[in-house]
């Protein structure tokens, strides 16, 4: 009887550890790969960020201004394209 | 004497344990003492055996305990680490998911007093770094023994100087710094967040964005950019102190644009003026003038009153107080039809429509409409609409022709909506996620009717320069004296326009509002509704048609 609870004590420890040591090792993988993950995810923002406002109409319209000099589609083009 | 046999005690054991049999051989009478002793044994080891084993479960228990701790229990550490990644601030987005307000990774920068080699060497070189600061800035600084913050948000120019500089005192701590992307655009909604003060959308979401919610507005950036540029060079044009314009989904209720000027760039909250913080089409209220008279025709239309055939004197105006006499100063004609009142905006008229009407009927019209109440909307704060003290006849004849009562122009732009979608009432929202709902207050018949007006204005009446080629547009016009000092000035004005478009199925309404629009500084009253809101409406949708209804105005224009 006592040998039978010790050594199901000392399975359960021994298993107790390893679950553990492959707990441990599992969380690590997992926050490398989340700090990679985030430092991704910064990058993807910062250029979100650049683009947003690289995009913002403001900024098309300087740059179509010094560069391009196209104008919106109005509503007498439209008006233009239907007598024609 | 030899000895014979073993003794033999057959009864001398009670035979319930059966390794003490009743056929136990003793050698002498001392085995029977031994035999006492090792009962006494078992009976010991017994008992050390139940408390080993309670050892054991308790062992066995605390293992299955901590098996289950490392299961779950690390779990939740886990999540609380990844959502410690994501606790930034929210972001807040158009109606198409362009970025307005979002965070950006930057630096403060701190100095150890207690840890400078060189205080005069340090203090010319920040001075060469940081040249907007004082001169005794630094000085001041140093004198005390702390740790300071000098500057937050460095730039990486500024870090990389600092950096080369290697004085151990010079330290840098992470932080955020919101920035706003569209600049002045959407500043009178989200408003600004510097390090400690919030207001407006950031301040009255602030729960909600600290938790890393985003948030989306109804408006839509490209359309807001349009109105935007517009209303300012109409600003600039007319001359004006500050200008409002909304457009607004009549149907939901989405506010699409709101632009309210002077407004402020949020990235510099230091640079903001109090007055121009102030969001003109929430927080003000207007004595709107003749744009308000489109109630009276609602009335007429909704109780079915046979004033829509008859024609009114216009002539001799109305004595309306006994030394203010009320005249149509534009209007030649002796008399007017029904729909000539509101064409050509008749004060007269609108009072004769009122007084037949009856108090009663105004205010019940005035409460459906939710003049009478006060707008919530989400994440904003809207002022509550003034209402006369007292709502007598001699007040309800002021408030026929737009004056006597102050509404704000979100609160105008919302009735207004009832009176041409069908008669619903609907609720504003900025708020892209929350639902909306319709409760009819008027006829489909009065709405109709009140179409057909609105349009009879644009084409013949005070609205004609709100004209757009290829779409059918419905409006009033509105000019009201200010009122300083409690008196109504002869020079200062307040001129508006409000429209719904395409006015057959309205869609959209628009409302621009200056405030002390001056033409010509020598003849300052001769700014209207209709020469300074009207055109401005006019060049606005002709901007903003094709990125709001490109669909229809296609079909529109191929018809």
């Amino acid at each position: 009887m006592k040998l039978f609870f010790f050594t199901n004590l000392i399975i359960l420890v021994v298993i107790t550890i390893a679950i553990k040591l492959t707990v441990i090792n599992q969380e690590n993988e997992i926050k490398i790969l989340t700090q990679k993950v985030t430092k991704i995810a910064k990058e993807k923002e910062k250029l979100e960020i650049d683009f947003a406002y690289i995009s913002s109409p403001k900024k098309l319209k300087e740059i179509n201004d010094k560069e391009f000099k196209l104008n919106p589609i109005q509503q007498e083009d439209w008006i233009n394209l239907k007598k024609k | 004497m030899q000895p014979t046999d073993k003794y033999i005690y057959e009864n001398v054991v009670p035979s319930k344990n059966k390794s003490f049999s009743t056929n136990l051989r003793f050698n002498d009478t001392n085995d029977l003492f031994e035999l006492e002793k090792k009962k006494k044994l078992i009976q010991h080891t017994k008992k050390i055996n139940k408390y080993t084993l309670t050892v054991v479960l308790f062992f066995f228990c605390l293992i299955i305990f901590n098996l289950q701790k490392i299961f779950f229990a690390n779990n939740q550490n886990f999540n609380s680490f990844s959502k410690s990644i994501k606790k930034e601030r929210g972001k807040i987005f158009d109606r198409n998911g362009e970025l307005i307000a979002t965070n950006i990774d930057t630096k403060d920068l701190y100095i150890n007093t207690k840890k400078i080699l060189n205080k005069t060497e340090l203090k010319k070189k920040l001075q060469k770094i940081f040249p907007n600061k004082k001169e005794n800035y630094f000085e001041d600084i140093f004198s005390k023994k702390q740790y300071i913050k000098i500057k937050p948000y460095i730039t990486i120019n500024e870090e990389k100087q600092l950096k080369q500089i290697g004085d151990p005192s010079i330290n840098f701590h992470k932080s955020s710094k919101r920035i706003y992307l569209q600049h002045n655009l959407f500043s009178h909604l989200t408003g600004f967040k510097s390090s400690e003060l919030k207001s407006k959308i950031e301040r009255n979401l602030d729960e909600h964005l600290k938790k890393g919610t985003n948030f989306s507005l109804t408006l839509d950036l490209r359309v807001q950019h349009k109105v935007h540029e517009e209303l300012s060079s109409s600003l600039k044009l007319y001359n004006a102190n500050s200008a409002v314009a909304i457009i607004m989904d009549v149907n939901n209720g989405e506010i699409i644009s709101l632009v309210s000027l002077p407004d402020f760039n949020p990235n510099h909250p230091e640079d903001i003026k109090a007055f121009s913080e102030n969001n003109l089409a929430f927080e003000a209220r207007y004595e709107m003038g003749s744009t308000l008279k489109i109630f009276n025709a609602a009335l007429v239309y909704e109780n079915n009153s046979d004033l829509e055939k008859k024609k009114f004197k216009i002539k001799d105006g109305y004595q309306i107080t006994s030394d203010k006499l009320i005249v149509d100063e534009g209007i030649k004609k002796n008399k007017l039809n029904f729909k000539e009142i509101f064409t050509q905006s008749s004060n007269v008229g609108s009072i004769n429509i009122i007084e037949s009407l009856g108090i009663k009927k105004q205010k019940e019209l005035f409460e459906k409409l939710g003049i009478n109440n006060q707008i919530s909307l989400y994440g904003l704060n809207v002022v509550k609409n003034k209402l006369p003290k007292k709502w007598d006849s001699q007040a309800s004849k002021f408030i026929s022709y737009g004056y006597g009562i102050s509404i704000s122009p979100i609160s105008l732009v919302s009735s207004y909506a009832a009176l041409v979608n069908g008669g619903y009432k609907i609720k504003p929202k900025v708020n892209l996620s929350e639902s909306y709902s319709k409760n009819r207050i008027l006829k489909d018949t009065t709405s109709k009717k009140i179409n057909i007006l609105l349009s009879e204005i644009v084409k013949n009446g005070t609205g004609k320069k709100a004209n757009v080629n290829g779409i059918k547009i419905g409006g009033k016009t509105g000019t009201s004296k200010k009122l300083e000092n409690g008196k109504y000035s002869e020079k200062k004005v307040i001129t508006s326009f409000i429209g719904a478009f395409p006015i057959d199925k309205p869609k959209y309404i628009a409302f621009i509002l200056f405030d002390e629009p001056r033409r010509n500084k020598s003849e300052s009253l001769e700014s209207f509704g209709g020469n300074t809101a009207a055109p401005t409406f006019s060049r606005i949708l002709k901007k903003i048609s094709p990125i709001l209804n490109r669909n229809n105005y296609i079909k529109m224009n191929l018809e």
